[in-house]
């Protein structure tokens, strides 16, 4: 299993569309944080902002050559525990909710929980982020950067 | 002549084989897991003065062609009924030969970034020598238990048995149209038998029994000789290149997910091969 280098950052993507509603109140901005934790491929989703519908598969991202690309890791949920029956494909978080899913085990397909693969192993020594998407795939949140050694 | 592969420059082999661990007991699953194989291959390519090497890839396919997956479940009394799950048959497992890679639909294997394959391009100097290596560590993992739906009582993990089979193939590809050049070929596989039980119903977090069952051949992992060529066998040759060929890890995702269940109201002897 890779080890961890951690980081401490928390980093808050926080995106929304500008505007108000009814012309008279701002509209309550997204934002959900992505924070890293000590153990390697531990993170915590937290919801800053109003309740949101986010997509339940989470996305491990690449830095490769300077950008960032999809590291096409699969099984990766936003579920609470391994005993959650099949995850649907959007989840919803409440306001000031939190969620801390199990860990990224650092491979493609046995990923989180347990779950049969054919083709697997662990991904290569790097940089990676994790990704979360809003569930209208309006708004993408981000975690910082981790580094993934062999 | 135009670029060819170099008389004696390919080789292909197995550096680390495999093993299976034991089962191991986890929160909700019995898990199946293994010591990975790993590929290393190489081979050289050549030409004539002014030929160009640009695009021609040496990669590795990987091909599942047998699977193996039931389990067996049983209630703790005989009233409580029994199950069998089978996630190799259809409906659930929708064909039996299927390509491995990570990304649906690609034909070379892709979970080695930067090493599980080499293209050259028009500054190889020929000869040129091309390297690709990978490693799989195949797995399964049953629910620990289960509600029969006839008996409504729990019913647990007693018995199951994984048998998969697969052929990894290094090939050196044409720029396109792509032209596929099997150079050799490696038979491997991974089995998995066993039989469970509670130590304590009321408390399933204590260690199982668990038994290694089906003797020599039921907890096993084997790798062939490097084979020459391209393999022959009717079973799975077609699958080797098929655009679109079935996915493997998501055939088997979604047959462990919704296997072809039996149930029985009483301790049940289910044909397995069915």
């Amino acid at each position: 299993m890779a080890q961890l280098q951690r980081y401490c950052l928390t980093f808050a993507a926080v995106l929304a569309a500008a505007g108000l509603t009814g012309g008279l109140q701002p509209a309550q901005t997204a934002a959900v944080e992505v924070n890293l934790s000590d153990q390697f491929g531990s993170f915590r989703v937290v919801n800053t902002g109003p309740g949101i519908s986010l997509k339940s598969e989470v996305e491990v991202e690449r830095q490769v050559d300077g950008k960032w690309q999809n590291a096409r890791v699969s099984n990766l949920l936003l579920v609470r525990s391994c005993q959650e029956k099949a995850a649907q494909k959007c989840i919803q978080l409440a306001a000031r909710a939190t969620l801390q899913p199990p860990p990224w085990r650092g491979t493609y397909c046995y990923s989180q929980c347990p779950i049969s693969c054919d083709l697997d192993g662990p991904l290569p020594a790097g940089t990676y982020r994790f990704a979360i998407t809003s569930c209208d795939g309006k708004h993408r949140f981000l975690s910082a950067s981790f580094q993934k050694k062999e | 002549m135009a670029i060819h592969v170099v008389t004696g420059s390919v080789n292909f082999r197995a550096d680390v084989k495999p093993a299976v661990n034991a089962p191991s007991q986890g929160a909700t699953t019995m898990d199946f897991t293994c010591r990975g194989i790993h590929f290393q291959g190489q081979c050289q390519i050549t030409g004539n003065a002014g030929d160009n090497p640009a695009g021609w890839t040496l990669g590795l396919i990987q091909v599942k062609w047998i699977d193996t997956d039931w389990a067996y479940y049983r209630g703790q009394a005989n009233a409580d009924g029994s199950s069998f799950l089978q996630a190799a048959r259809p409906p659930a497992l929708t064909a039996k030969a299927c390509r491995d890679t990570i990304t649906p639909g690609a034909f070379l294997i892709d979970n080695n970034p930067g090493v599980d394959r080499t293209v050259a391009t028009a500054t190889s100097a020929l000869p040129f020598t091309m390297n690709a290596a990978f490693g799989d560590a195949p797995s399964r993992h049953w629910p620990l238990t289960r509600t029969n739906g006839m008996t409504k009582k729990v019913n647990y993990l007693r018995e199951s048995q994984t048998e998969i089979h697969f052929c990894t193939i290094l090939t050196l590809l044409s720029p396109p149209p792509v032209v596929f050049h099997h150079l050799k070929c490696i038979y491997w596989n991974v089995h998995w038998q066993g039989r469970y039980l509670p130590a304590d119903f009321t408390n399933l977090a204590l260690p199982w029994h668990i038994e290694r069952t089906g003797g020599a051949l039921g907890n096993m992992a084997n790798v062939s000789h490097t084979i020459d060529g391209t393999p022959t066998d009717a079973r799975f040759k077609d699958v080797v290149t098929l655009v679109g060929a079935p996915h493997c890890n998501t055939l088997i995702r979604r047959a462990f997910a919704s296997p072809n269940v039996r149930e029985s109201d009483v301790w049940h002897n289910f044909n397995v091969t069915v």
